[in-house]
């Protein structure tokens, strides 16, 4: 099966110097976009792509392969028909299982829909330069081909245990509850992780905008008096500086989250690794307590992972990439033909419809975020009642005896 | 297991543990023994079986995550 993973990930390499080789020959003057065309279809053949896996029994549940992966330990998160597999390097390979008349076929897929959607966007914004999109994808696809190979085949090729629940045996109630809070703490540090992201995009924005601004005035003033030399180093000073403030208002918060968030990977991976082998702590916690106390941190990490969606919303991305630069353009281009030309038709339109675009995009990001706290709102609520729950069941069984 | 090994094990001073042990002696999930002069406390069928129970409600609670 990784045969075929690495096979696919040479088949995309061929295909995205197809489309460069092809371009260049047919419209050698427009070379440049090569590239471009080359990562989409790179991407798109990179999302469809899907290979088997033997399954020897060729009874395959999803249910019990997951359940077969936690106990030995990895994060998985699942649906009726797939499972999404990530070790703790952040390798991830999703599995479908497919039922035919003659039994279950395994497929394995190196990406998922959220991640082609981000390569389509940055293939979108590096333009020329998505020959990077195309070597990030071959190289998801050789890392999903070692997932597969290291963990996923040896596990197939074994008897995969029942899926029934309710089931009497702690230990393994106890692995899997592990696992599962493990996947949520590790989905939490994921979405810290791109959170403290934003704040360095943010911060290398913000020195970009003002280095742009402070040259521009720089240099105006530069033209009236003043040496050439601070027009030059004074705005790269001010960006610089600029961005090291934004950075360091914001970025505390995130480091120490990510912090934490890796000490509690770490708790359960000792905790995990003590109930595999059979030998719980002696001293510290016990893999019980430490499931009780995590109950308390589970809210916290369920938001973290809202706000890290949205943030990463492709219709932001959109909003934020390709509407607002094109409504401020539009306004500064309708405001500067009102100014030189008075009021006339074209640049009033002009003007309206950078209005128009300006109000829509804060109409978007708007909703996408009410959108996002009526979410976190349902989730407290859920988590509340899910603690209270708990609480209750837990008096029954030790009050009730 | 010997009351002191219990006690740095649960991490609880010594007044908290034996009031622990003690409502956990009435509800029948552990019982007191003297083995070589130690006293110690043994996990009863019931107390097995509370500990189940409770393990199963937790996972069932996060499995719904």
């Amino acid at each position: 099966m990784s045969k075929l993973l690495r096979q696919g990930a040479l088949v995309e390499l061929a295909i995205a110097a197809s489309v460069i080789v092809i371009w260049s020959l047919l419209i050698p003057s427009l070379w440049i976009f090569g590239p471009y065309f080359a990562a989409l279809a790179a991407i798109a053949f990179w999302f469809l792509y899907r290979s088997p896996v033997e399954a020897p029994s060729g009874e395959v549940k999803v249910e019990a392969l997951s359940l077969a992966l936690r106990l030995k330990g990895y994060t998985v998160k699942e649906t009726s028909d797939w499972l999404l597999l990530r070790d703790k390097e952040g390798r991830e390979l999703e599995v479908r299982v497919r039922y035919r008349a003659n039994g279950a076929v395994v497929y394995a897929k190196p990406s998922s829909s959220s991640n082609a959607i981000l390569l389509i966007l940055f293939t979108l914004i590096l333009g020329p330069l998505a020959l990077v999109v195309i070597i990030v994808s071959i190289w998801t696809m050789w890392r999903a081909d070692r997932l597969a190979d290291t963990i996923l085949i040896p596990i197939l090729s074994q008897p995969l245990p029942t899926a029934s629940y309710p089931t009497d045996d702690p230990h393994r109630q106890l692995l899997e509850s592990l696992s599962q809070a493990r996947a949520l703490a590790s989905d939490a540090e994921r979405s810290a992780v791109s959170l403290h992201q934003d704040v360095v995009g943010l911060s290398i924005i913000v020195a970009i905008f003002t280095y742009i601004f402070f040259f521009a005035v720089s240099v105006v003033g530069s033209h009236l008096s003043g040496p050439a030399d601070l027009a030059i180093y004074l705005p790269i000073v001010v960006g610089v500086v600029c961005g090291v403030i934004v950075y360091v208002l914001f970025s505390p918060k995130r480091r120490r989250q990510i912090r934490e968030l890796r000490q509690w990977l770490s708790r359960f991976d000792i905790s995990i690794a003590g109930e595999i082998a059979g030998s719980p702590p002696e001293q510290g916690e016990s893999s019980l307590e430490l499931l009780m106390v995590v109950f308390d941190q589970i809210p916290a990490w369920v938001r973290l992972k809202g706000k890290s969606r949205a943030t990463r919303h492709p219709v932001l991305w959109i909003v934020g990439l390709f509407l607002v630069p094109w409504a401020a353009s539009l306004l500064i281009s309708g405001i500067t033909g009102i100014l030189n030309n008075g009021l006339d038709l074209t640049s009033f339109a002009i003007l309206v419809v950078a209005i128009g675009l300006m109000l829509g995009s804060s109409f978007v990001y708007h909703r996408i975020v009410m959108e996002e706290k009526a979410e976190e709102y349902r989730t407290e609520k859920e988590w509340e009642r899910r603690r209270e729950y708990l609480r209750q069941r837990i008096q029954e069984q030790l009050e009730g005896n | 297991m010997v009351r002191t090994r219990l006690q740095v094990a649960a991490n609880l001073n010594y007044d908290t543990l034996v009031r622990y042990l003690e409502w956990m002696k009435m509800k029948g999930f552990v019982a007191f023994t003297v083995e070589d002069g130690h006293s110690t406390i043994v996990l009863t069928q019931e107390g097995a079986a509370a500990y189940t129970k409770v393990v199963g409600v937790v996972n069932e609670v996060l499995r719904g995550c």
